[in-house]
């Protein structure tokens, strides 16, 4: 579906929160430092209508185009960046769950897997009956965030000493 | 990939190892960017007593056929504003004007659905103090406008009797999350004849929604009554609402 803004939102999201989220349990950062994201993990719901791989294939296309890449470049360096950075090789994590159900007439919530939905959809699976209600299984949530600080001017002085080592080598 | 974008640099001295002491729990939903301006987008529509729908279906159910009927029937008793979300054309919005009602037309590009930020961008170009019906044709398309919360009180789901009764089961997420679904094209039965509008009903229902069911025929008018006259009932319970909502900011 709309695989790819979601991963916009995602990146979004995750970066506008990093430096909160990282200052609740480390404290703030020194002035010279960067936050760097190395990995998110998301959790979706049986029926949130996202595919992983799909997911997966559009986070990538979805970073690269974020602008806000460590190390930083005067190009990447970006006034919204505001210091926050992710790794290019920045992992998503997919934490698949299942949905449940209640039914009214037995007054008892239900587990649904891909395997019961596909054998009796979201009718009670004690009484085939539809007076069922879904509780949940649309969930799309960030769950975790990997990220550490980086000291700025050590991080490029050491991928500048990587790059004149590998002279020669356009790519890198 | 790694060769041109410097990715293949830091793995290397081991600062961008993956390390569960860099973990951070959180909690946040991807989509609170768009949650958050659909709830701006309800509260507007909340103040001034407006009742808005969200109408989604496949391309050529017979949305704007729909609605051209509800206007005209409607337009009497309600101030009616449409907004009209299609990849190109304004031919939808015009269909709607001339029923004499304002028509908003978004073309959303290549975009698949409408977002709360399209709708909001359209509300500033109506005069809600005029409005008290508002209708949202979402782009034609059963997936992705299901996931898109767009400030509306409703979201109505439409099924033709020319697509197979089987629909409900085939896009779960848009049938699970609808306030009603209508059953359009009844006069189409008879050419139509594996369709079985029971089924449609069972499969919904499959699918954990206990919401009304309307069976119609836009054409013809039949099952229409049961539409409007829900309409109506929302519509007043709307009204109620913001009247005590204003009564306990005076």
């Amino acid at each position: 579906m709309h695989e790819f803004s979601l991963c916009q939102n995602l990146l979004k999201e995750a970066h506008d929160m990093a430096r909160r989220e990282y200052t609740k349990s480390h404290g703030s950062l020194s002035i010279d430092q960067n936050l760097v994201i190395t990995s998110l993990t998301l959790r979706l719901g049986l029926f949130s209508g996202v595919e992983k791989d799909l997911l997966k294939r559009a986070f990538q296309v979805a970073l690269h185009d974020f602008h806000c890449y460590w190390p930083s470049t005067t190009e990447t360096d970006d006034i919204n960046c505001n210091g926050v950075y992710f790794s290019p090789t920045t992992q998503l994590q997919i934490d698949q769950v299942s949905a449940s159900i209640y039914c009214q007439e037995c007054g008892t919530h239900y587990p649904v897997s891909k395997q019961s939905y596909h054998r009796h959809y979201l009718n009670c699976p004690n009484n085939q009956n539809h007076k069922t209600q879904l509780i949940s299984g649309d969930e799309m949530l960030l769950i975790n965030m990997q990220m550490h600080p980086e000291q700025a001017s050590e991080y490029i002085s050491k991928a500048l000493n990587k790059n004149n080592s590998q002279e020669g080598n356009s790519h890198v | 990939m790694c060769e041109s974008c410097g990715c293949s640099l830091p793995p290397e001295d081991g600062t961008l190892n993956i390390d569960t002491s860099q973990d951070h729990a959180v909690l946040k939903k991807i989509m609170s960017s768009n949650d958050k301006t659909a709830q701006h987008n309800r509260d507007k529509l909340n103040q001034r007593g407006i009742f808005c729908i969200n109408l989604m279906s496949s391309p050529g159910a017979g949305k704007t056929r729909l609605l051209e009927a509800t206007i005209s029937e409607l337009k009497k008793l309600y101030r009616i504003a449409v907004i009209e979300g299609d990849l190109e054309t304004e031919n939808d919005a015009e269909r709607i004007r001339a029923q004499g009602v304002e028509a908003i037309q978004i073309t959303t590009g290549s975009a698949c659905h409408l977002d709360a930020h399209y709708v909001h961008q359209a509300l500033h170009q109506l005069n809600l103090d005029k409005i008290d019906l508002l209708f949202i044709e979402n782009v034609g398309n059963l997936v992705c406008p299901a996931a898109f919360d767009l400030g509306q009180h409703a979201s109505i789901a439409m099924l033709s009797t020319t697509e197979g009764d089987d629909k409900p089961l085939k896009y779960p997420v848009m049938f699970q999350k609808v306030d009603g679904l209508i059953i359009s094209k009844l006069e189409l039965l008879d050419f139509f004849d594996d369709f079985n509008h029971e089924r449609a009903l069972n499969n919904f229902r499959k699918q954990a929604n206990q919401s009304p069911v309307w069976p119609l025929s836009a054409k013809t008018g039949a099952g229409m009554e049961a539409w409007l006259d829900w309409l109506v009932d929302q519509r007043a319970e709307q009204k109620r609402l913001q009247q005590s909502l204003s009564g306990i900011s005076e």
